[in-house]
């Protein structure tokens, strides 16, 4: 384990808003010591997740995309981050679409568009996706490629297979090679990667919005478990990464020992630098009894009452 | 097991693209051929191509699956029809915005919603049904000729869309 788990005293505010909200108290007892407008945040968790898509530029340039999907009566804005449009207004299902079958958009959340934007691969780079499903990232990671070089994938869970390669052949994906197995093993692969990504299995706190029964079906002991499956991943993934690599470590939890905590394991055990990520508020450099390297504030968390996403996390380490 | 393609396989496969009007696809990638009961070719980068062959543990996929080699013809997958689409016209029928949205729940197509076909269909033809941007939203089979195909009555039947994703 990298870090103790921390747990704080609920006091008379902290339980009035877990009763409110219908969070146990641990947990916002916890939000309570890092969450920017703590009653904000937790009645933005409430509202019902805005809509984004993330264009294919492989097949189709925004502008294109814009004005089919208009023409059908969906209304789309822009966003700040590159051929991210947020959807305003939809007749139907924006899923549902042609457009969507063919493969010229992907449905996915804002904030999962930062991690690849953040490892900014390049066509002649090799590429590991540590953790694939549903692939949203990988055929973004793919796409930032001009699906070229090569980008292996990896997935543990059979049962998220199909639903991973049927997303890699909509959105037409040439340079991906995908493995069922544990990114534990990824060693086994004998592959040395220029750039890494470790979007991480975690408690999943950031998704709340989309998913109100992880309120109640996570617990302390989950987070422990997490973070040390977490720690395991990130030596593996540096095991794999090649002197000057980069490796991306997010996850979509609000947990600081999901978090900063890792990423402050890998600067103490590798030497790894962290890099500044154009988005999102700073990593958090203490938590309760946890003092973390100066530099793990360069990490990034996205939080859905000030960015208007899901709650995430992103860390760009260099391997130096 | 991944391989590369034998000089019978590279045959075949030039020849059923060439029946697209695609012959120039087959040099403008990478294809390797996973080995089973059925053979899934597969278009992929050179850097792909060259770590996978071979490779153990197996990867559950690698690049675009393009379709099924048989031994005379390569049967196309959706992935692959809409490359041949992309380059091609040929044996292409283009349907109107209603029909496409019937085409992706796998409907057939009805002659009075075909605004554009090729004339060498021919009766039984394996077809690419195509919306009015061109695009594969199916593949499907001339029930006749390019003459009757504008009837009033159902003359091509679906047989794959890309409706399937959602729906498989």
């Amino acid at each position: 384990m990298a870090c103790d788990i921390q747990q704080f005293d609920a006091d008379e505010r902290v339980k009035a808003l877990a009763r409110k909200y219908g969070y146990p108290e641990y947990m916002v007892a916890r939000f309570a010591r890092f969450v920017p407008d703590l009653e904000r945040f937790l009645a933005s968790m409430e509202e019902p997740p805005r809509t984004y898509i993330r264009v294919n530029t492989l097949r189709i340039n925004p502008n294109a995309l814009i004005k089919r999907l208009s023409d059908k009566g969906f209304t789309l804005r822009e966003t700040d981050v590159p051929d991210c449009l947020e959807v305003t207004g939809e007749p139907y299902s924006i899923g549902a679409s042609a457009e969507f079958l063919s493969g010229y958009f992907y449905v996915q959340d804002k904030s999962s568009m930062v991690p690849p934007l953040a490892l900014a691969p390049q066509p002649g780079d090799v590429v590991i996706d540590m953790a694939a499903s549903p692939g949203g990232k990988t055929t973004h990671l793919a796409q930032m490629m001009g699906n070229r070089g090569l980008l292996i994938a990896i997935e543990v869970d059979e049962s998220r297979l199909a639903g991973l390669r049927s997303n890699l052949g909509r959105c037409g994906i040439m340079n991906t090679v995908l493995f069922h197995m544990d990114a534990r093993d990824v060693a086994r692969l004998e592959i040395k990667a220029d750039k890494i990504l470790l979007d991480a299995p975690c408690t999943g706190e950031g998704v709340i919005a989309k998913d109100r029964s992880r309120k109640t079906s996570r617990g302390i002991e989950d987070i422990k478990y997490c973070s040390g499956l977490q720690e395991e991943l990130i030596d593996a993934a540096h095991a794999c990464l090649k002197p000057g690599g980069i490796l991306v470590y997010s996850t979509c939890s609000f947990a600081p020992e999901e978090n900063e905590c890792n990423v402050d394991y890998a600067i103490k055990k590798y030497g790894m630098k962290v890099e500044p990520i154009p988005y999102g508020e700073p990593g958090l450099t203490s938590f309760g009894g946890l003092a973390f390297e100066p530099q793990v504030k360069n990490a990034r968390r996205l939080y859905p009452h000030i960015h208007g996403t899901s709650g995430f996390f992103v860390a760009r380490l260099k391997n130096v | 097991m991944y391989r590369g393609l034998k000089k019978l396989e590279l045959t075949i496969m030039r020849r059923s693209l060439d029946y697209w009007g695609a012959f120039d696809l087959s040099k403008e990638f990478d294809f390797i051929v996973r080995q089973g009961e059925r053979n899934d070719l597969f278009a992929v980068t050179p850097e792909a191509r060259h770590y996978v062959i071979g490779r153990e543990p197996e990867p559950v996929l690698a690049g675009l699956h393009m379709g099924t080699l048989g031994k005379k013809s390569l049967a196309l997958s959706m992935e692959g029809a809409f490359l041949v689409a992309q380059a091609s016209d040929k044996k292409k029928v283009k349907v109107t915005g209603q029909a496409e949205s019937l085409v992706v729940y796998g409907r057939d197509v009805f002659g009075s919603s075909i605004t554009w076909a090729d004339e060498s269909i021919r009766q039984n033809d394996p077809v690419i049904i195509a919306n009015k941007y061109g695009e594969a939203i199916g593949i499907g089979r001339a029930r006749f000729d390019y003459a009757g195909l504008f009837q009033d009555r159902v003359t091509v039947s679906t047989e794959a869309d890309i409706g399937l994703y959602i729906r498989g």
